[in-house]
């Protein structure tokens, strides 16, 4: 990679309640679809918050034989769907093996989520268990296996118990080698802003010349019985219960909290040379990207906007832009009372006067925040927004709050001259990103 | 401190002694490296009432303890990981700018005793009984953000890994995050549960402890320039400049592809300055690709987990038998760890090189520098 070549995106693959493809999750979006419902695949009794943007149906790529499919956890079929997609898409599924990829995987509940598929499928509610010390961590079957001779109720997590096994190798490694990728893996997880992570670090990759191509995006299934019971009783998720498609409002005045959503992407980065020298078409050029952290909560957003417009002002500076270069802002904006009114002060802190004219909108209004893949299902959603040169928008935004003063896009989508699109992603433990994407024409 | 830790690694001794072996690699590496400079490390293996002992006893660098919330909910691994980065922080000389570091954290099976008292509540108590503090404080990003709330670090923070083979994980996103990043610096935390025999081999009981690891790395001027804006100027060899790139960007050094923006940047805070200190490595961590793909039959892969990167940072140089000094872009002729000591000098620098060969990353060196034993000396008396 020569030190004039930027890293290119030049092929994309993901699963979200609003479509399995770029073409269709962009359609619905622009077109302002909610994917939000009554959670169907989890008993959801009990729980504060009985909404979601549920993934109910993984498609199969046709290159993975169905038996083989069907001893996937959904977790690993997603995974496996976006990558085979993106791979499919950037032309490269038949040189795979002969070209160094890496990949680099955003998985914020890896393992937590197999524990949790593993317990509803081999223990029985209102069963009690002891809890050993975890010094050995992947025999977690054996370590809790007082129940695997009661009959299991109907988990809603795994039909049954051989499907739920604990893995030994972590998921990339796993992904890897069925993809038969021959370079390095990383797993990584910094909360909602993994996706921005994965990206940023895959582009470093792409950039010192250590890969071919880079593999990179984030996938999550977070509609488990823990983490909405989590997220609920942290009082951060809507209860607008009755009102799905309603329900999550970023920057209105009557929003009250996010939804849960779900979903992945994964993307195929690579040298502009070598995209050219291929003839690869290019979706986008990733041009900037900063990082920081609050250092301040584990939660909640830091009230000093300087650590988080910091990280919007590194990526400007990253890619030598000033902040009226931005065409197009697509928010974090989960639709939580503090966290909108926070970003808000942090993008006219980081923006200055532009900020009062770039649009802005929050596409988790539509596709849920599907935490540690949110950043990379919006990434996706700013190269849709780029392709078809219109704007998402934020749906169910009737009333804006005045603390949230942006130049907001409600409720339709909007045509725009499109070239350089920015997409924030802040997440808990602090963690900020910004990512910068430019059209290639 | 000290009384609370347990001495890892128990037994000093060279990487030979534990059957750690490697054959040369029949692959020539090519001369580009990425690298860092390793300022410091810190490791202990805490035991069960030792982590407890931490949630108490455990002062914050500015004396305080810990907040009562993080006590309360904090996962055993984060608090191991704590104890030994603000060991190495004490160690340390004044870094510049340490409130600009980030920090990434590779946990090893992180959140698992939480989660499942978490099922076992669920089970029997249903969705209400669930903490809204378990996926904040016990989950992948959770370690590395609770050490950059706690030590103040503001700059990039992520966790990496969370299962078997960690190490490498934290090892590759730190040395990539290192170079391109504009900060100064990073830490570099590990954790795992492991089990060891009885006290003294006494008991045939063995013991789960939990093992922690923490680097303070920081970018060297490079010989190889980075196709970033993230570049450094070249300063002198062996140095460290833990600055950034964005000065460079000011004094328009580097031009992007994107140069002929009619929106460029018309000025830059010119905040991040390469600071007049200069720091010297104890060691230094060297990242070669292979020239091609390997199959796994080219390189037999050397294994790299906590226990040998800290066995090969720990073990005194004297130890390792003398060497002729390699070719800078071949591997050594046999064994993992080397010594060396370049002809003609006045005052010979003796330094070791540990390699591990990973047939889809590279080779992982590890470069430990004289300057080394002076620090190993204070790890010394600190577990005595």
């Amino acid at each position: 990679m020569s030190p004039r070549d930027e890293v290119w995106i030049t092929g994309v693959g993901l699963a979200s309640p609003l479509g399995c493809d770029l073409a269709q999750f962009t359609d619905s979006l622009l077109q302002g679809r909610c994917g939000i419902r009554r959670v169907s695949k989890m008993p959801a009794a009990g729980l504060p918050s009985q909404i979601a943007a549920e993934l109910t149906e993984i498609p199969r790529p046709e290159v993975i034989p169905l038996e083989e499919w069907q001893t996937l956890a959904p977790l690993e079929q997603l995974a496996l769907w976006c990558a085979v997609q993106a791979l499919q898409q950037a032309d490269l599924w038949h040189q795979r093996d002969r070209l160094r990829i890496g990949l680099v995987c955003g998985l914020g509940a890896e393992w937590p989520y197999f524990w949790e598929r593993h317990w509803f499928a081999t223990h029985s509610v209102g069963q009690k268990c002891e809890i050993p010390h975890p010094q050995e961590p992947a025999a977690i079957g054996k370590e809790t296996s007082c129940g695997s001779d009661i009959p299991t109720p109907a988990s809603p997590l795994a039909s049954d118990s051989a499907q739920a096994e604990v893995p030994r190798e972590p998921l990339v490694q796993r992904l890897a080698r069925r993809l038969g990728l021959r370079g390095p893996t990383i797993t990584l997880a910094a909360a909602c802003a993994t996706g921005n992570y994965a990206l940023g670090l895959a582009r470093n990759w792409i950039r010192t010349r250590r890969l071919d191509l880079c593999l990179a995006g984030a996938c999550d299934l977070p509609v488990t019985p823990l983490a909405m019971s989590c997220f609920g009783n942290l009082r951060a998720l809507s209860r607008r219960n009755d009102q799905p498609q309603a329900a999550c409002r970023p920057f209105d005045r009557r929003r009250d909290g996010f939804v849960m959503g779900e979903g992945g992407a994964m993307f195929v980065l690579e040298s502009s040379s070598s995209a050219r020298r291929r003839g690869a078409q290019p979706l986008a050029a990733i041009i900037g990207f900063g990082a920081t952290s609050d250092a301040s909560h584990l939660v909640i957003p830091n009230s000093d906007p300087a650590p988080a417009a910091e990280a919007m002002r590194r990526a400007l500076a990253d890619a030598q832009l000033a902040p009226d270069a931005i065409d197009y802002l697509n928010a974090h904006a989960p639709g939580t009372p503090v966290g909108d009114r926070c970003e808000t002060r942090v993008i006219h802190l980081a923006l200055g006067e532009a900020a009062t004219r770039i649009p802005v909108s929050s596409t988790k209004s539509m596709t849920g925040h599907a935490v540690t893949a949110a950043s990379a299902l919006e990434a996706a959603a700013c190269l849709g927004a780029l392709q078809r040169q219109t704007i998402p928008p934020t749906i169910n935004l009737d009333e804006p709050d005045p603390e949230c003063a942006l130049c907001h896009v409600p409720h339709q989508a909007r045509p725009a001259r499109l070239r350089i699109v920015a997409s924030n992603s802040f997440g808990f433990g602090g963690a900020n990103t910004t990512l910068l994407l430019r059209r290639v024409a | 401190m000290a009384r609370n830790c347990r001495q890892f690694p128990p037994h000093m001794g060279s990487i030979e002694e534990k059957g750690v072996r490697c054959r040369a690699s029949p692959i020539r590496l090519p001369h580009s490296a990425i690298q860092v400079g390793i300022l410091g490390w810190s490791s202990y293996a805490f035991g069960l009432e030792q982590l407890q002992q931490l949630r108490t006893e455990l002062r914050l660098p500015d004396g305080q303890p810990l907040p009562h919330a993080f006590v309360r909910h904090a996962d055993e691994q984060t608090l191991a990981a704590l104890a030994v980065a603000l060991q190495l922080r004490e160690q340390l000389p004044p870094l510049p700018q340490p409130e600009r570091w980030g920090v990434l954290a590779a946990p090893e099976y992180f959140g698992k005793e939480a989660t499942l008292a978490a099922l076992q509540r669920y089970s029997l108590d249903g969705p209400g009984a669930i903490s809204p503090h378990l996926i904040p404080n016990h989950c992948l990003h959770s370690l590395s953000g609770s050490l950059s709330v706690l030590l103040g670090l503001h700059g990039p923070n992520y966790g990496v890994g969370g299962g078997p083979g960690q190490l490498v994980d934290l090892l590759l996103a730190g040395m990539l995050e290192t170079v391109q990043q504009p900060v100064p610096g990073f830490w570099l935390v590990a954790t795992g549960w492991r089990t060891l025999p009885g006290e003294l081999g006494l008991s045939n009981a063995t013991a789960p402890v939990c093992l922690a690891m923490a680097l303070a790395v920081c970018r060297m001027s490079s010989e190889e320039p980075q196709a970033s804006t993230s570049q450094l100027r070249s300063t002198e060899a062996g140095s460290l400049c833990p600055g950034s790139g964005e000065q460079q960007l000011a004094n328009g050094e580097e031009q992007s592809p994107g140069a002929d923006s009619p929106h460029r940047a018309r000025e830059f805070s010119g905040s991040e300055r390469c600071p007049s200190a200069r720091l010297s490595p104890r060691a230094v961590l060297r990242w070669q690709t292979w020239p091609r793909i390997l199959d796994e039959s080219e390189s037999p892969r050397t294994p790299l987990q906590m226990e040998t990167l800290l066995r090969a940072l720990h073990t005194p140089i004297a130890s390792v038998s003398m060497t002729a000094p390699p070719a800078e872009d071949d591997s050594p002729a046999a064994g993992t760890a080397t010594r060396h000591r370049p002809a003609g000098e006045r005052h010979p620098r003796e330094f070791m090189v540990y390699r591990w060969y990973l047939p889809e990353v590279g080779v992982l060196e590890l470069r430990k520098l004289h300057q080394a034993e002076q620090l190993l000396s204070v790890w010394r008396e600190e577990a005595a």
